[in-house]
Order: C-alpha cells, then structure tokens, then sequence
C-alpha cells in the first residue's frame, strides 16, 4: 500500500507556535478581571479535621471567597470508583470526608485578587486536626494477603479500616488459575523463584497543574486545563457540582506533558467549583490557578510500587510449563485507576509468553501513600520487571541464552494468553526480538543457536580497566492498546468538507490531547490520507467538549489507533456526502473499538484486549565497581508498531520512552517516611539531565501491521518502556554477578548489592 | 518577598546600608541561593542590598606569582571557569566550580555566595578550605577583618558574619610549582547534581614542578622510589560533618611517604575516618564514609599520574555568549534610593520597556506577569530545570533566581525575542551581534498562531473554536531563528513546555561556539531538564545548525 502522507516525516503542527513562545499553557492564559486561587493541602497523612476556621483568611487583604468542604454540591470524585472527596474536611454531604488519607488530600480553596494574596490567606486557615494511625506498608494494610507465594491467611485482622466501603483496605484484585500449576510444576526441570520489588516513579512532567474557570456566555461553567480526557474530565466536574453534562465545558489549550499523571482530576474541579459559586455570589470574573512544584508532586498520582513474587518452572529444553505469582500493588490513599493498572499487570507478570500452567493473583491495597495512578505503561513494567528478570534467571539455569529462550516461548499469532483466549493477530514480537538481538550484536548458528556479544565488543572502550565493569542484558515485552478488560473502547471524530468543485478545506473535529506525543500531527496526517487531499487544506479544531463528542483518553497507546479508525469512517461518510453535492459536506462517526470480556473473577478467562503492542531491548552499561554508579552506554529497542504513521515522532517516543524508564531504572530515587514525601522538588526528585542518556540509542521500527488498526498501526507509546529496567538488570548481572530483584539501582544500592549487604538504613 | 530594594555604587555605601538594616536586610549578588531561601521562608528579609553594581566586586586580582589570588565578593563560578590563571594556579577551585550545577546558575552564583550560604554541601567550599584559603569581611563601624575557614564557617549554614558585615573578597593562595591538587564530587547524577560527597586533594612533591618527575614503574625495587615522596599533603572533604574539615591524620601521615598504592590506600581510609557523615535523602552515613575514601583515593592516584585534569574541556561552555560576562555593566548607574513605586526600566527584546509594578518579584514573574510573555516557563522555581532561561545582558540566566530589579537598566532577551536575531536574508554574512539585536529597527507585532485564546481576550464574550490547530502553523511571514528552525525540521518539540529554555541555551551557545563538539553541545544542555524527549531530537536539532 502507498500512502500520501502515511510514513513520511510530517512536521509537527504545534511546533511553530511552541519554539516562538506563542503558545499557550493553561498557567499561560490570562483574562481581564482574572482572579487567582491557592488551594490548602492537607499536609498530613491521615486525620480528621475536627473544625475549620476561614474567617481570618476570609477576612484578609484581596481575598474574595473561601470555599471548604462544605461548599462542594457533591463532595465525592474518581476515574474508577468515587472514593476521594473534592474537599476535606466537616460539613460535607459524603460520609467520611472528614478525613484526609494522604498528604495531598485538598482541604481548601482561598480566591483572591492576586496569587500572593492567595496563598498568604492560605495560612490563615485555622484547623483542628485529630491525627490518625498511618499505614504505608500494603502488606500491613490487608495483613491477610502477606506471606509471600504460599502465605495468604484470609484470617488475619486489618489493624484499621481507611475507607468506610473497604473493610479489608484492598481495593481491587484479579486471579487467573489456567490449566494445573501443581502439575506445570512437577513437568519442570528447572524452577526459578524471585521476589521483586518496583518504586514509585513520580511523573514529573515540565508543565506543573493549572488552569482558568470562567462561566461562559452560554452559562456553561467553563474549565480550560491540561488532562488527557476532556470528556471525562467534564463529566467529573459535572458529578461533584451537581450539574447537568452540558452545563460543563471542558477545553484544552497546550499540554505540557502528561504521561498519565494528569488523567485523574488535578486542577479541574477545584477550579470549576471555584467558578460557579463565585456566580452564585454574584461574582462574574474567571478564575486562575498554578500550582508549584511541590504542590504537583504531592497533589497527583504515582506510578504504584509494587511487591511481586514469582516461581516459573521449565523443561530443560527451555519450554515453559508453569508460572506462578502474586502481586501486591500500593494503591495509596484512593482507586484511582488501581484496577485498570493491575489488569495490566496481571497479564504482563507471566510475560509475553505461552505458558501452560498459569496461577496468578493480583492485589492492589489502601494505604496513606500518594495514591497510585495512571503512568506510561500503567501497571506493564512492573508486571514485566518481574516476567522478564524470571526469565534471564531460567536462561541461566537452562544455560540457554535469554534471547534464545524468548524466542523458544514468544506468543505468535494464535497462541494463547493466560486468560485462556488466543491473542489478537498480527503479533510481531519474534520479529522485535530478532531485529533488537541482531543489531545489540547477538548471532545465530549454523544449528540455530543465538549467542550472546561479548560484554565490551560494542562498548567505546573496549577493556574496561578495574573498578568499571560491563555488561549486556536483553528483554522483551507486550502491552495492550487502550483499557479494554470488558470496557467498550469509542472514539468520535466529525470532518466537515468545504469547497466547490474541489475540497478547499476539510475541519476536522477531534477530542483528543495531544499532551506532547504529538497526537495531533498524526490526526491531520490520517484525515489528509484518508480524504485523499493535501496535508495543507486539513484544519484540526481539538477539544472542546462543547464542539466535539469524546475521544477517549490520551492513555494506554490508544489515541492513534482509535482516532485513525474514527477518522477513517468520518472521512469515508463525508465523502460520499461531497459526492451527494452536500455543502458542506459532513461526516461523523463513533468508532467502537473490537469486543473483550472482563475477566473471569475465579479463573480470569476472557478476552482483554483487541489489540497488542510489542517491544524487544538490549542495554549496555557500565558498573562502577567501588561507587556502585550505573552509566547505561548504549540501548537498543525494537518496537512493532504496525506502520509508522509519522516514523520522526514515533522515534521520539521510542527515545523519549526509553529514556523516562531508565530514569525508572537507574536514578529516580522517590522517598517517602510515614506517608510524608521526601523529594518533593526537582533538586531531590532527580531525573535524567542530558548528560545522563546513552551515548547512543538505536530506536528500530518494526512494522508488522495490526488487523485491525488504521493503516495497519497499533499503539506504541508505552511498549519503549516496558522491558527497560528488566534488561538493565540483567546488564548489570551480567557486569558484576549480582542479581538485584529491586531498583532503582542508584549508586548505593548498588554499592550495598556488590557487597551483599541489603536494607539502606535511616531511609524509606 | 522584599520590601526594597538598594544598589549602592561602592563598598562604602553597601556597608552604610548594612550598618542602618541590620538583620533585616540581605546581601544579594548572584541571588541563586537568597532567592530560594525567600521563596521557601528560610529568610524574609524587608530589604534587598544588590552589591552586583559595585565596581571592581567582581575582579579576580593576583598579588603576585607565588602568591594568593583575591576574588570579589561578585565573582561568579563561570568567572572561575574562564579563568586561565585559576585553573592554571588554582585547579581545585576551578574544577569545584565547574561541577556546580549548569551554566546558568554557575553565571549568576558567586564562590563568596556560595561561602556565606555555608552548606557542607557546597563545592566551592571544600578546595578553598583545602587551599587555606581566608575570608575578608568588612563593616562600617569595625573596617576589615580576615577570618581562616576553620573561624569563618561556624556550621551548617552558619558563618561569623556578622549582620552588619560583608564579605568583600576571598584570598586563595595560589598552588606552588611543587604542588598539584584536585576536586572530586560524588552526585547523584551526570548533572546538577548536589554532592553526595567530595574531596579536594593538594600534594607536594619536591618531584614534581621541576620537569624530572619520575615515570611510574612498578617492576622497580622499592628501595629506590618509583613513585613521588610527599612532603605536605592537604585534605578536605565536604558533605560528610557540619561544615567541611580537615583529613589531618590522612594529611599527616601521607607527609614523607613515597605515594605508592599502600601509601594511597591507608591514606583514604585515614580520610574516611575523618568523616561524620549523617544519613539523609542522598545518601546514608555508611556510603558516604566509603565514598570518602574511594574518593580521596582516586584523587591521590590522579595526582600521582598527573592525570586530574584529564577531563577538563579545552574550552568550557558558559553561556555567556560574546556578552561580558559582568553582570549588571549596562546599568547606567547604581540606584541607591529605593522607591517602591518605581517603575523598572529595561530594553526587552530590543524595546525599551518599563515594568510599573515588577519590584519585589522575581525576573520569571516580572517577565511573565507584568510584561505579558509568557513564552519563559516556571517548571520548578529552583534553578533546576531551565524552562525559564533568559538573557540577561548577553549571559543565559535562571530568570525564576533573579530579581526583577537586577533587570533594571539591562538588556533582557525572551524566547520571543530570539526570531528577531534571526540572521536576515540581506546580512546573512555578517551576523548580527546577538547581544545587540534589532535596536534601531521597525518593530511589527509578531503574526499570531491560532493556538488558543489570546492574552487580553474576553472568555465571557469569546466565540467558540478556542483551539484551531493547522498544519500551515509557519507562515510565510514567520521569521525564525535557525535554532528554532532546527527543533522545528529535527522534531525536538513534543510537549514544548521545556523548548523556550532549551532554545535561549542553545542559541547562546551557537553565538559563543559557532562549531560546538557534541559534548560541549550537551554542556550548554545540562541546566535545561525534558522530560519528552530523551533530548536526542534536541542534539541532533543543534547538530543540524552546525555548518562544518
């Protein structure tokens, strides 16, 4: 197939206005008469707020309203389940809302004339608070899911309950029981065992949260914000204010990075409420919110830390036949998306493998953490982690090389997942592994057999001298496109074609966040393709809930493949509509993705997802023997992403993904001590600088197309990702001999792992 | 924040200041650290006195060979850096500055700064305290007094400064031909990264500095010495106690030892004794102690080698352009009477502007709410993550760690102003001075991309289709800056929040470097996070405005 403008380099069409400093950021926007709201955060863990006093706040210079928990029509939100109040504190509607269960629990709004006067009443907000107990350990949390593999005792008594509709504290859970794990067992040579342990990660995207509310012309209470689902993000302002969808209007200006932490409401209905009872007060002037740092970092979700515990057994051919594990997520203080990431998890902590035997229980659990969120990947790498360093401990024991051994297990077309049902076709998974192996410098022999590069042949120096040492290791991964589990994954797109005899113009209308991935280029690009005129006369007009119906979310790699399909469907009826002598000629089309099936809650049979991404790694690095110091020298990763519809902004997510998880991997060091952060700024919270990247990265596109996907495309934001932290390990391994089951292999980790020591005291 | 705001001509008038505001008032120069300190309500002091117009602060003066040189109380880290006489005499220092955090703080911190904010974790503390070096503080009623370390800094984050004193210049007595040193940190990434640990190490050798130093064999007998004979070794080491100390018993017993690999190795678990660490974010007590002693070690291996300025860059990035590298030398005068009411003059983006409501902010703000540009991006407001970087008189600054008063009289370049030192078609031969951009000619307001609401437009009367995206962005009309060109063509923008940073860093370095290596490339980059990219598209986007 020949394509147009499929394949080809389009230049992104934001970049003009953001490398002018024209674009505009939420924090960007300013209105005339704009007033500026500071939020109060709770600051504590757990208590409950006995009494609260805003009359001197109220009573400060600029300051115009104060709202508490009692202003919030319907005290309650969530993606998933509505167990977090908007605001903390007594005389709400919801039952419970007194307490703040983390320390970005937000307990008060202060709206003033301007920011500094704000915050400064912020201060004067008196509180009575009444500390609670903090639990920050999952396992003490839901003490009946602790003991390891074997351990559970449903017998054992929660110490305390965190939320009144969770007597347990454990929030969500899946259980898949394929074939007979006692027997997958006795058919094994070789049985592996290892418990892992995954941090949190803190999303730490440029743009902190902000916004502006206003009531617009048409009474609708009006929110322009950064988030990743405009729809969604409308129909929770209209929950907590008790108002009906179309009084709400949600719209996007720039995004300044997403990554997932924006999917779960930040700014959105503190402003909105802000906003319409400022109206009610007669008050008619919008109002504008920007967080700090710090403010960012407590106030959204995190990557969930996890425990995972796994026992895999193989013939000694290298055949697996039975996989074990459990997994204990840190769902922090409130839902969340816990349950969408722990499905993930729950099919990718046996791999991307067929495995016969397959026993797996997943557990996410309340605590007073930060809660887990939505992260690139949701839920996959940790999953993953466990799967892949399972496997590089069986090639070891088989004394088969890991490549070799993935291959031997790889799902292909047909095979069937844990959850019993065959995948979805067109899986290139042997394909990454083949191309990530050949140019990481694995070779294959005459009978077959793949062998691994020497530690130092690709390396820039070639004989590392004493204390660094070098390494390989390689993983592989698989992730599904979009939420799915049973969920109907949709997504609207509406194209108006303008003109006379030709199409002078084509509108399109499309939800979608393009929060830096470059969405955006790439819808222009499929609606050019698909109408079949030039990249030029296409106009993209994005959301606005009040001009467009939903997307769905900039999550789970699924914007490109669902917007292709709408914008396919659009096109081809605006079209025939053009070809009626419509003028404009319209077409509008919900794309509803494939049918899947939640899982089966006793044994997990059922058919997740429509769609799979694919991914293989090799890393490179450098062990600093007597610092502990990781340098990751050169990555590779091969990525099956279908067809590349823009292969330069493919690359960048391919870059920018792998680079995000070697943040994960090696450096992001997230500290907390009883429910407190401790690395609540850039200065403590550290992320990659230039100067820490791989001198070389090698992103390979593979294209083995979807068929079901737009041009053959499927989702790939997130597969980069996946295998990162697992083939560090490994090349850490291989450099130095130590295993290490937990990361972020930060310097001292490391240093205590190659002197066998383990706990780092005096820290959390 | 500050209620006023003074920038007195002359030492003098700065200590008469000093004298009527006591405690309540501050010194400021670079602001790297007072800025910070203010915004998280460490300090509020009422009233700022910005020394950084005094003439001659910001001077690195020499006594004479052999003997010390004297750094004002304004020398920033980057002046360090540029300095061959440092770096020739004074190596530990340099090399101290060069590891402190990016170009743009190393621009606008000063080593005195860093001294008065007396963390253990400060780099340039450790070589000066391993160099003797001293402290001179003056004080209207009492005149000068000169301070050792050991009485300067009192312990964390104290020093003998009195409220009324200054510290008008620091005296580093320069490295003897015998003697060679060097500075060793342990962060906990490649880049702007705070010291987990660091060491400064300065040996003597009557084998060295007179051209027969011996070569290294180890096949010798050790009865006639391969390896130099320490006469005088000094050791410090910083993040490990209160303030930085002294490794005397590794100093002591490394006097009159042959610097073999025994020799170096007892000597640095002398020199993790020393230590007393405490366990905090960064690291614990227990690694820090090793850490000591890998450190001390490898320092006295380099040295032994004559290897310690292996990694030191045949040209350092400073970001600073063609600029001098004076900060505050445009103003016209210094301003010693306050007037809160006063509007802040400055040429921004080659227009004369005047901000009537600026003081008491910082630069980012000033710039940002009062100026209405808001291309320059707030992602941290520490100086960590370079979305706010400006030009301020020619030099890549943090813009969130500057003062808008310090602004006052200077020239200040946004990214909205970068298209319009484009190279234009006419004069594509002879570039423009960048730090000279576009005076004198017609200004047209930029073409506006349909990129959401406008700044000034009503919401309560707004049409609807707030955010039209099209893929003819670029106009004919758009004049770009080759940078931004490249980012556009490499696809260095995804989300864009950290570009306008990335751009200011990059386009400096072009004016200073026009054929930059690939390191010095990621140089200019370290003080600029993103979080999108994995900066490769960024790399490459400068690689391609390279002509080679």
């Amino acid at each position: 197939m020949s394509y147009r403008t499929i394949g080809t380099n389009v230049p992104r069409i934001d970049a003009p206005g953001k490398v002018t400093g024209k674009t505009l950021y939420p924090g960007d926007i300013v209105y005339p008469n704009m007033l500026h709201m500071a939020t109060l955060f709770a600051g504590r863990p757990h208590a409950r707020i006995r009494a609260l006093d805003t009359s001197a706040a109220a009573a400060a210079p600029g300051v115009v309203a104060v709202f508490t928990a009692a202003d919030v029509p319907v005290n309650e939100y969530g993606l998933q389940l509505k167990d977090q109040p908007v605001l903390c504190g007594p005389g709400s509607n919801k039952p419970g809302a007194d307490v703040v269960r983390f320390v970005g629990d937000q307990v008060a709004l202060v709206v003033a004339e301007t920011e500094a006067q704000a915050r400064a009443a912020c201060k004067l907000i008196r509180i009575e608070w009444e500390d609670l107990p903090v639990l920050t350990d999952p396992e003490l949390a839901a003490p009946s899911l602790a003991g390891g593999l074997d351990g559970a005792d449903p017998a054992r008594p929660v110490p305390f309950q965190l939320h009144p509709h969770s007597a347990d504290n454990i929030c969500y859970g899946y259980r898949i029981r394929k074939g007979d794990i006692a027997a997958g067992f006795r058919a094994a040579d070789v049985i592996v065992e290892g418990v892992y342990q995954t941090p949190v990660q803190e999303h730490a995207y440029l743009q902190p949260e902000a916004g502006v509310a206003y009531v617009d012309e048409a009474g609708r209470v009006t929110v322009e914000v950064a988030g990743q689902w405009a729809h969604e993000d409308q129909k929770q302002i209209a929950h907590a204010l008790g108002l009906p969808l179309e009084q709400v209007r949600v719209i996007y200006p720039a995004i300044g990075g997403a990554f997932g932490g924006r999917e779960d409401m930040s700014v959105q209905i503190t402003l909105a409420l802000a906003a319409w009872r400022l109206i009610q007060r007669g008050i008619r002037r919008p109002v504008k919110t920007i967080w700090t740092r710090e403010e960012s970092i407590i106030g959204h979700g995190k990557r969930h830390a996890m425990k995972i515990w796994a026992r895999w057994g193989a013939r000694r051919d290298g055949t697996l036949t039975a996989a074990q594990v459990k997994v204990i997520a840190d769902a922090g203080a409130y839902m969340y998306t816990s349950n969408k990431v722990l499905g993930n998890t729950t099919l990718t902590c046996t791999g991307p493998y067929e495995i016969p035997h397959v026993a797996v229980d997943t557990h996410a659990v309340y605590t007073n953490n930060v809660p887990g969120a939505a992260f690139r990947g949701f839920g996959g790498p940790q999953g993953n982690f466990a799967a892949e360093c399972q496997m590089n401990k069986l090639a070891e024991a088989l004394g088969m090389d890991p490549v070799e051994l993935r291959l031997k297990n790889v799902l292909t077309d047909e095979k069937l997942l844990s959850t019993g049902t065959p995948i979805p076709g067109g899986v290139g998974l042997t394909q990454t592994i083949i191309a990530a192996a050949r140019a990481a410098g694995w070779t294959q022999d005459e009978a077959g057999h793949w062998h691994k590069p020497l530690a130092d042949s690709r390396s820039p120096i070639p004989n590392p001298q004493p204390p660094i040492r070098k390494g390989i290791g390689f993983a592989c991964g698989f992730k599904n496109v979009g939420f799915s589990f049973g969920y109907q994954e949709n997504s609207y797109a509406r194209i108006e074609l303008r003109g006379d005899a030709d199409i002078r113009e084509a509108v399109v209308y499309f939800a979608g966040a393009d929060c830096g991935q470059g969405n955006h280029t790439v819808v222009v690009q499929m609606a050019a393709e698909a109408l079949g005129i030039p990249l030029e006369r296409v106009k993209l007009i994005a959301s606005d809930t009040a001009l467009m119906g939903s997307a769905g979310s900039a999550s789970a790699s699924r914007l490109t493949y669902m917007a292709g399909n709408a914008l396919r469907a659009a096109a081809e009826k605006a079209l025939a509509a053009w070809r009626n002598e419509d003028r404009p000629a319209v077409g509008e089309h919900v794309y509803l993705a494939p049918k899947t099936t939640p899982l089966d809650p006793e044994t997990g049979y059922g058919k997740p997802n429509f769609a799979y991404g694919y991914v293989a790694q090799a890393a490179f690095v450098a062990v600093d023997t007597e610092t502990g110091q990781v340098r990751v020298e050169r990555f590779v990763s091969a990525d099956d992403v279908g067809k590349a519809i823009n292969p330069q902004q493919v690359i960048g997510q391919i870059e920018g993904g792998v680079v995000q998880a070697l943040g994960y991997a090696v450096l992001e060091n997230w500290q907390a001590k009883d429910g407190y952060v401790l690395t609540d700024r850039l200065s403590t919270y550290l992320i990659p600088t230039v100067l820490d990247v791989p001198d070389r990265l090698d992103a390979l596109i593979v294209e083995v197309p979807d068929p079901n996907g737009p041009f053959g495309a499927r989702g790939m934001a997130e597969m980069p990702y996946l295998p990162v932290a697992a083939a560090v390990a490994a090349a850490v391994y291989d450099a130095t001999g130590v295993r290490f089951d937990e990361f972020p292999l930060t310097p001292e980790r490391v240093w205590r792992g190659l002197r066998g020591r383990q706990k780092t005291p005096g820290t959390a | 924040m500050w209620q006023s705001y003074f920038a007195p001509g002359t030492v003098a008038e700065a200590l008469e200041l000093l004298a009527r505001y006591g405690d309540t008032c501050r010194l400021i120069a670079g602001g790297t650290d007072l800025i910070l300190e203010i915004e998280r309500g460490i300090r509020a002091p009422q009233t700022l006195i910005d020394i950084s117009r005094i003439p001659g602060l910001d001077e690195i003066g020499r006594l004479g060979i052999g003997d010390s040189f004297t750094l004002g109380a304004n020398v920033t880290h980057n002046q360090v850096v540029a300095s061959a006489d440092l770096v020739a005499h004074a190596f530990p220092l340099a090399r101290a500055c060069w590891l402190v955090g990016a170009p743009q703080i190393r621009n606008r911190g000063t080593v005195a700064g860093n001294c008065v904010t007396a963390s253990p974790a400060n780099d340039t503390i450790t070589p000066l305290w391993a160099m003797d070096a001293t402290f001179t503080l003056a004080s209207r009623e009492r005149g000068e007094r000169t301070l050792t370390c050991a009485e300067f800094f009192r312990g964390v984050r104290q020093t003998a400064l009195r409220p009324e004193e200054m510290l008008v210049r620091i005296n580093v007595p320069a490295l003897k031909p015998t003697e060679r040193g060097t500075f060793l940190k342990l962060g906990l990434r490649q880049a702007q990264a705070i010291s987990v640990v660091n060491v400064a190490v300065i040996l003597e050798s009557r084998d060295w500095g007179s051209g027969n130093s011996p070569i290294p064999n180890p096949q010798s007998p050790a009865s006639n010495p391969q390896f130099p004979i320490i006469s005088h070794a000094r050791i410090a080491l910083g993040s490990v106690a209160p303030t930085i100390v002294r490794a005397a018993e590794a100093e002591a017993y490394l006097a009159g030892k042959e610097l073999t690999d025994e020799v170096i190795a007892h000597a640095a678990e002398l020199a993790a004794a020393a230590a007393r660490p405490i366990s905090d974010v960064r690291g614990s007590a227990e690694y820090r102690r090793d850490m000591v002693r890998v450190l001390t070690a490898r320092a006295l291996r380099q040295l032994r080698a004559g290897t310690e300025r292996a990694d030191w860059p045949a040209r350092p990035v400073l970001l600073w352009g063609k600029a001098n590298p004076r900060i505050g030398k445009s103003a016209h005068a210094a301003l010693s009477v306050p007037n809160p009411q006063a509007p802040i003059s400055l040429l921004l983006n080659g227009k004369p502007t005047t901000l009537p409501t600026a003081r008491g902010k910082t630069l980012l703000r000033a710039l940002r709410e009062d100026a209405g540009l808001t291309g320059t991006k707030e992602g941290c407001a520490e100086g960590e993550c370079g979305a706010c970087t400006v030009w301020l008189d020619g030099v890549a600054v943090m813009s969130c760690l500057v003062p808008a008063e310090q602004a006052e009289g200077c020239e200040v370049i946004t990214v909205e102003g970068l298209a319009d030192l484009a190279p234009r078609p006419a004069s594509h031969l002879t570039p423009q001075p960048p730090s000279l951009p576009g005076k004198g000619e017609p200004t047209s307001p930029p073409p506006i991309l349909g990129e959401g609401p406008g700044v000034g437009a009503s919401p309560l009367l707004a049409g609807e289709g707030p955010g039209e995206r099209s893929p003819a962005g670029e106009g004919p009309e758009e004049r770009l800056h080759p940078i931004q060109r490249a980012f556009i063509e490499a696809g260095a923008v995804q989300c864009g929040y950290c570009t306008p940073g990335l751009l200011m860093s990059a386009a400096k370095l072009l004016e200073e470097i026009p054929q930059p290596t690939a390191d010095q490339v990621k140089q200019a980059l370290t003080g600029n996070l993103c979080r999108c990219t994995g900066y490769y598209k960024i790399l490459e986007a400068v690689e391609r405005t390279v002509v080679r």
